[in-house]
């Protein structure tokens, strides 16, 4: 996110992902850009997307990054139970039109927050493709480490491709960013 | 499938038909009615549970709700052994969780537990080239995946030992007799194995 960019400097707000999102929500996950970074398919049925984000479940929490009251970004934040209850595991996305504005940047620093300041988790897990420099960049630059390489991971725009598996360690002893 | 092993198709195989009359008590099948109390007992021994993700003092009642019945993209897989007096008992399980999101449907998710008198033995090597048959050989799976704790060193040996290779170290995994445990993601991909594809590998 180092690049200079000639676009202004957006004032991003983050806060809960709310049942009327929906609308917003579905025209993220519309964008091809989106689809191939994520593990989305294309013609999603608007009312699933309806659906789901009415209907979020008890262990995700739902962020969501607002532009000019448009939703331009994502997270979901999925905790998991038992002898895993102290891990997380992360996905996000951001409207193709505000890629490399700082977006996922306000996101995952609100995510970090709320998981291992609030929710006492350890250990936050993702998985990214190898070819997606500025998400890999943006994980990083949160203390993300690449645990390994999974092969033929997924399917996407005709090939099996592999991602990489990456996860952030709480830093002992210190609060978050 | 292995020498020993009988796939159970509601009937026996018939290419396997010798094999049980001669000396086999190993039967590997599907999941019947209540085969759960039997994974309960199972999975309630401290060297079963210590290896996967389960709690102590489960309820049975939520037990039961978990694996009576199955979700139809989960297969289980029952080792039973025959006892002298002719009944059966269930030694160990297999679940084969195909991934559930479209573009990942080729993959699935594989689970063993055994009982530790099969631990290390030639039934639990069997139960899991089962598993890899009818992942591959049936379901058509490309890529197979298991979770092992990385001190779970029987469990490695035998994913390694069947063409999975360690793919990821998870740091503070899970929970394991009383710490963070780390965890090692293990993948074998179905294309490759040597010739045959679908069957085990030759170590």
């Amino acid at each position: 996110m180092s690049k200079k960019r000639s676009a202004p400097r957006l004032d991003i707000t983050i806060r809960g992902v709310e049942a009327d999102d929906w609308e917003d929500i579905a025209a993220i996950q519309a964008a091809p850009e989106v689809i191939y970074g994520t593990l989305q398919v294309p013609y999603k049925s608007r009312d699933a997307i309806r659906e789901r984000t009415e209907n979020q479940p008890p262990d995700m929490h739902g962020l969501v990054a607002v532009v000019d009251e448009q939703v331009v970004g994502l997270l979901g934040l999925h905790v998991d139970t038992g002898r895993r209850a102290h891990v997380a595991s992360l996905g996000m996305m951001v409207h193709a039109d505000f890629h490399g504005r700082g977006v996922g940047n306000a996101l995952m620093a609100a995510a970090i927050d709320l998981a291992e300041n609030w929710l006492a988790i350890s250990r936050i897990e993702l998985e990214v493709f190898p070819d997606n420099a500025p998400a890999i960049a943006l994980y990083e630059k949160f203390g993300f480490e690449r645990e390994g390489t999974l092969r033929e991971y997924a399917f996407r725009d005709g090939q099996y491709v592999d991602s990489y598996l990456m996860a952030r360690l709480r830093p002992d002893g210190k609060p978050a960013p | 499938m292995p020498p020993g092993a009988v796939s159970y198709w509601g009937a026996v195989h018939p290419m396997e038909k010798l094999r049980v009359s001669e000396s086999s008590s190993l039967i590997i099948r599907g999941q019947n009615g209540d085969d759960w109390e039997s994974l309960y007992a199972l999975l309630s021994l401290n060297d079963v549970a210590l290896n996967t993700s389960e709690l102590p003092y489960a309820s049975e009642d939520a037990f039961r709700d978990r694996y009576a019945s199955p979700p139809a993209n989960t297969h289980v897989l029952i080792v039973e052994t025959g006892l002298p007096s002719g009944r059966k008992r269930i030694v160990g399980a297999a679940w084969l969780e195909v991934q559930a999101r479209p573009r990942r449907r080729h993959v699935a998710r594989l689970t063993l537990i055994a009982h530790p008198d099969m631990a290390g033995s030639q039934e639990e090597a069997s139960l899991l080239n089962a598993a890899l048959d009818l992942g591959e050989g049936w379901l058509g799976l490309r890529r197979i995946e298991a979770l092992v704790f990385a001190e779970d060193a029987r469990a490695l040996a035998l994913f390694q030992a069947h063409g999975f290779v360690v793919e990821a170290t998870l740091r503070r995994y899970a929970i394991r007799a009383g710490r963070l445990a780390d965890g090692c993601l293990l993948a074998r991909l179905a294309h490759r194995q040597g010739e045959g594809g679908q069957h085990e590998q030759e170590a």
